[in-house]
């Protein structure tokens, strides 16, 4: 019985902590897609999810770019589309980019702490 | 004026209406131009989800991208609070300030401190009305040379109200200058801690 209370709590607590991580470094991934080229917002979802497998639901992540644009780390643009329907395009800034390249070696750091 | 997205199937049709007046109602409170990029955004989202997805019905589609999306009300509620709160420091709407900060006092003790400031500015503003209804007993009482007490005082035998009608011009004074440096500290607080992106 201990066990199995044992476990449940254990499980929730990475749970929790999975979550956590994934919704921490969401910010870190968006700018290394975006690095490459502007990207739209689905667009921009779905490769998280299937490059980096984060299952993160898409509603979280619109939060995450309003204020990273209000940190002027990511720029937009609305571009028209033949369907009457605009995309909006986030790339990155030049704040974005030096940005990336710290959170990229603090991420490095820590792995090699880890080791 | 944002382009919609028609349907063929009348339920798909109204689970997208219904979805995207879910979100007008959650950001019914921010300013024009963030209300519409936020629901251009969303119908964006809605539009590629649509054509991304070869197979499945209409309404299968549209189910599937608003639950992927979540409840509007949870995924906007960051944003929308951090926009009002924005605003109303910019504003200086006390009203607003702090409704919104009592809610983000529960979990930081940043804003309780600030919540805790703002009461005490508003019980100092409250001394107006004790001057109206108990005169004798408000004011700025010296006995001798020496200030004895300031605002509402039960025993003020052997003392001399000073301030007489300028009292309600100097607590205004006093409350002004106290909002106007908690509202800025508070201001450069949340533009040094912005930076949390979660």
């Amino acid at each position: 019985m201990y066990f199995l209370y044992f476990c449940i709590m254990e499980s929730k607590y990475i749970s929790n902590w999975t979550s956590q991580l994934k919704k921490g470094v969401l910010p870190y991934l968006v700018l290394s897609i975006v690095q490459e080229r502007p990207f739209y917002g689905y667009e921009l979802i779905k490769k998280i999810n299937q490059d980096f497998h984060t299952d993160v639901t898409d509603g979280t992540l619109y939060p995450i770019l309003i204020r990273m644009y209000d940190e002027k780390i990511l720029k937009y643009e609305w571009v028209e589309q033949s369907s009457g329907i605009p995309r909006k395009y986030y790339a990155t800034t030049e704040k974005g980019t030096e940005i990336f390249g710290i959170m990229r070696s603090v991420i490095q750091n820590l792995l090699n702490i880890e080791k | 004026m944002m382009q919609k997205i028609s349907f063929t199937e009348r339920n798909a049709q109204q689970v997208y209406e219904q979805f995207l007046s879910n979100v007008s109602n959650v950001i019914k409170d921010l300013p024009d131009k963030d209300r519409n990029e936020i629901v251009m955004e969303i119908n964006s989202h809605i539009y590629e989800g649509m054509e991304s997805m070869d197979n499945g019905s209409e309404i299968d589609r549209i189910l599937s991208i608003t639950s992927q999306l979540g409840d509007p009300h949870e995924f906007l509620k960051p944003i929308v609070t951090e926009r009002q709160l924005d605003d109303a420091l910019k504003k200086f709407k006390l009203g607003k300030i702090l409704s919104i900060i009592y809610k983000k006092a529960k979990t930081s003790v940043n804003y309780a401190m600030f919540f805790i400031l703002y009461l005490f500015s508003l019980c100092t503003f409250s001394l107006i009305f004790f001057k109206l209804f108990f005169p004798a007993n408000t004011g700025l009482f010296y006995s001798g040379q020496r200030i004895k007490a300031f605002g509402f005082a039960l025993n003020i035998s052997g003392t001399t109200e000073v301030l007489g009608g300028w009292f309600y011009l100097v607590v205004i004074a006093i409350v002004s200058v106290f909002y106007g440096i908690i509202t800025l500290l508070l201001r450069a607080t949340r533009r040094r801690t912005k930076h949390n992106f979660v």
